[in-house]
């Protein structure tokens, strides 16, 4: 009764999803582009820079745009324009690594918590809630600047503090899946929770996992640009967009590029990242074409299904019907077969003692040899 | 729920904050510890001489011979009663460090804070009434864009336009009086304010989307209730009621918006006196503001649960029976 609950939901919350629009296309092909620009150039690096970024000018000092510098120069003569190519780098690895690893503990943790239940399903959720009520960043800055170890501290410190936002979401969305018919039909296979956890359950989740990752990029990056913003993530001299607009704050005077250009690349990265992720969830989550399609809806799978293959008991059984006539179908013939099973344990409790009497016999006079 | 279940609820909920407090006071304590060098070279700094005698009245200071828990027993003691020790940077208390720095981030504090409701919660409105509209798509475009902007970023871009270019508000300086200080103190309160406005406006927006799809508001509109009665009453009303749990995850955002926004426009706050002792290892300076934040944090979250009751009277009817 519970499966028709959820697939009410289900219908009502499609219903009510506004119709795609063609402008919000054009804005995700802008956003894809953002990022493979971004990416191109974490990739490539020195490589497309104009000049080296790492060049240093101290007669020109600080100058402002320029047909040479076309995003002018910082304190040390520097190029900002390729430093801020050459800023992506350090823009894409960390925040990578921080989506990755922290959407890898948080789906063990929350997958283990949904599936498993009971003490350790309370502690999860207890650390998520302690992780949820501290101010993450505020942690991140306290722990990275009293315990040092700059970019690579700050990105352990922030894949733990990410971490409990899959958490709760893994935890959630397998207790909804839990109480599903192919659930319970993997269980009575009787096979191992790991197993269903793991083949069963997570590939309804994967679209929920994506989306969550590029939300958790989104996140690692304005942390790690706060961080070395503060003169906390990376060296100093290195170039970076937060570390960049930190050592030109004071030249806005000057030189306004060199703090606009690579506070606009973390915007403009940020958003793209983020609307891409919100896009992939709505994407994935109902997709139109489907040909093979994976279906838990109980009401759809009534109104389209004639025949049902079910795999069970290392068998494989054909109904003919719809699902509600399978499901009655299953269960009657599942009854029968407790019903053997009863007969037969019964019958077990009766000539049990006799078998096992006559074998003792058998093996006393040395007849057979004991197995 | 009667005055003895509301009294039991509180109870309970005050009993966890201690046990979650005392947890972080653990983890702050430990700082000493996991800084790299000897517990002593922490707490003496790079600042001071690091003679025999210094270290010999450093060790008795901090209590540095006796056992472990034991110290943890003193230095709790000595944080209930606002003692967080001397900074090693300054060699001023820690307490006076902080109260001559506290007004000066409140008023950042309120000041956003009051722009953040007043701002964002008349969006939100509008945008969940006007949805699918120019106007509710503007809105949303803003919160996507509060959302992936740190503080620190709007704070450089409002600081190039506004003080840079035209010229309207000082570039940096906190201001004499209040009036004064308000006027120095408006764009970073609004660099702040935005990083909290974002989620304030997605959640008001969904709350009154979903409060507005209600048959009881239908219900209302076929009474023939005034329009303002019908989103004030009936829309606000629940739309409110996420708002209201996000409020502890809000502070959160605004806390650490608060420490990049004072940095960026070089104010004597709370939030870059964490910056500075952070960069020095002053630990006990650290030691002490943390404390203060994760107290703060863990109030704010046992208002929002006292006030999610008197918002919401259908949870404490259902906690009633629980």
């Amino acid at each position: 009764m519970s499966e028709l609950a959820i697939s009410r939901v289900d219908t009502d919350t499609k219903v009510g999803r506004a119709p795609r629009r063609k402008g919000t296309k054009f804005l995700i092909w802008l956003c894809w582009a953002v990022v493979f620009l971004v990416l191109g150039c974490a990739i490539l690096g020195e490589l497309i820079a104009p000049q080296s970024p790492y060049a240093q000018d101290l007669v020109t000092g600080v100058t402002p745009p320029s047909a040479e510098h076309w995003l002018g120069t910082d304190e040390l003569g520097r190029d900002v324009f390729s430093r801020v190519i050459v800023g992506a780098r350090t823009a894409v690895i960390g925040p990578l690594l921080i989506a990755l690893g922290g959407t890898l503990l948080g789906v063990l943790l929350g997958l283990m918590a949904g599936y498993v239940g009971g003490w350790i399903d309370t502690i999860t959720l207890r650390w998520a809630d302690l992780m949820f009520a501290l101010p993450g960043h505020l942690v991140a800055i306290v722990v990275v600047g009293v315990l040092g170890g700059g970019y690579a501290m700050a990105i352990v410190v922030l894949i733990v503090l990410s971490s409990p936002y899959d958490t709760r979401l893994m935890r959630a969305a397998t207790l909804e899946q839990r109480p599903r018919a192919y659930v319970e039909a993997a269980r009575l296979l009787g096979l191992p929770g790991r197993r269903i956890a793991v083949q069963h359950i997570w590939p309804n989740l994967v679209p929920l996992v994506i989306a969550s990752g590029f939300l958790g990029f989104a996140y690692g990056l304005l942390a790690l640009s706060a961080l070395s913003f503060l003169g906390l993530g990376v060296g100093p001299g290195t170039a970076d967009w937060g570390r960049m607009l930190a050592e030109s704050l004071v030249l806005l005077f000057q030189n306004p590029a060199g703090a606009l250009a690579p506070g606009a690349m973390i915007v403009i990265t940020a958003a793209s990242v983020n609307l891409i992720g919100d896009w992939l969830e709505e994407y994935l989550s109902d997709y139109p074409h489907a040909v093979i399609l994976v279906s838990h809806d109980r009401f759809f799978l009534d109104a389209v299904v004639t025949r049902i293959t079910d795999i069970g008991l290392r068998k494989l059984t054909d109904y003919v019907g719809n699902y509600s006539a399978y499901l009655l179908e299953r269960e009657t013939r599942m009854e029968r077969l407790r019903q053997m099973k009863r007969d037969q344990d019964d019958e077990l409790v009766l000539t049990g003692p006799l078998a096992r009497w006559l074998v003792e016999r058998a093996e006393a006079e040395g007849r057979v040899r004991p197995r | 729920m009667g005055t003895s279940q509301l009294a039991l609820f509180l109870g309970r909920r005050l009993i966890g904050l201690v046990v979650v407090l005392f947890v972080i006071s653990f983890g702050i304590f430990s700082l000493q510890f996991a800084a790299p060098g000897s517990a002593e070279q922490v707490l003496i700094g790079t600042t001071r001489p690091g003679d025999p005698e210094v270290i010999a009245a450093i060790r008795e200071r901090y209590h540095l011979d006796e056992p472990f828990l034991t110290q943890y027993g003193l230095w709790l003691r000595a944080a209930f009663s606002l003692d967080f020790g001397v900074s090693s940077r300054t060699s001023e208390s820690v307490l006076t460090m902080l109260g001559e720095r506290v007004s000066l981030t409140a008023f950042l504090g309120c000041y956003a804070f009051i722009l953040v409701l007043s701002i964002g919660i008349p969006l939100g409105m509008l945008a969940g009434i006007k949805k699918r509209t120019p106007l509710d798509r503007a809105a949303v475009s803003l919160s996507v864009l509060g959302v992936s902007a740190p503080a620190f970023v709007t704070g450089v871009f409002l600081l190039y336009l506004f003080a840079v270019v035209f010229g309207w508000f000082p570039a940096f300086g906190q201001g004499e009086g209040f009036l004064d200080q308000l006027w120095h103190l408006t764009l970073p309160a609004i660099a702040l304010a935005l990083t909290g406005i974002a989620p304030i406006v997605k959640f008001t927006r969904t709350g009154m989307i979903q409060a507005l799809d209600q048959d009881f508001v239908v219900a209302a509109r076929a009474r023939g209730l005034s329009r303002k009665r019908v989103y004030f009453g009936y829309g606000l009303r629940n739309a409110l009621i996420p708002v209201v749990t996000a409020s502890g995850l809000i502070l959160g955002v605004m806390l650490t918006g608060a420490a990049l926004v004072e940095v960026t426009f070089a104010l004597p706050g709370l939030g870059s006196l964490l910056i500075q002792s952070v960069n020095v290892q002053d630990v006990q300076v650290v030691q002490g503001l943390a404390m203060l934040a994760a107290t703060l944090v863990l109030l704010v979250n046992l208002l929002t649960d006292v006030l999610y009751l008197f918002i919401d009277p259908r949870i404490r009817f259902s906690r009633a029976d629980a």
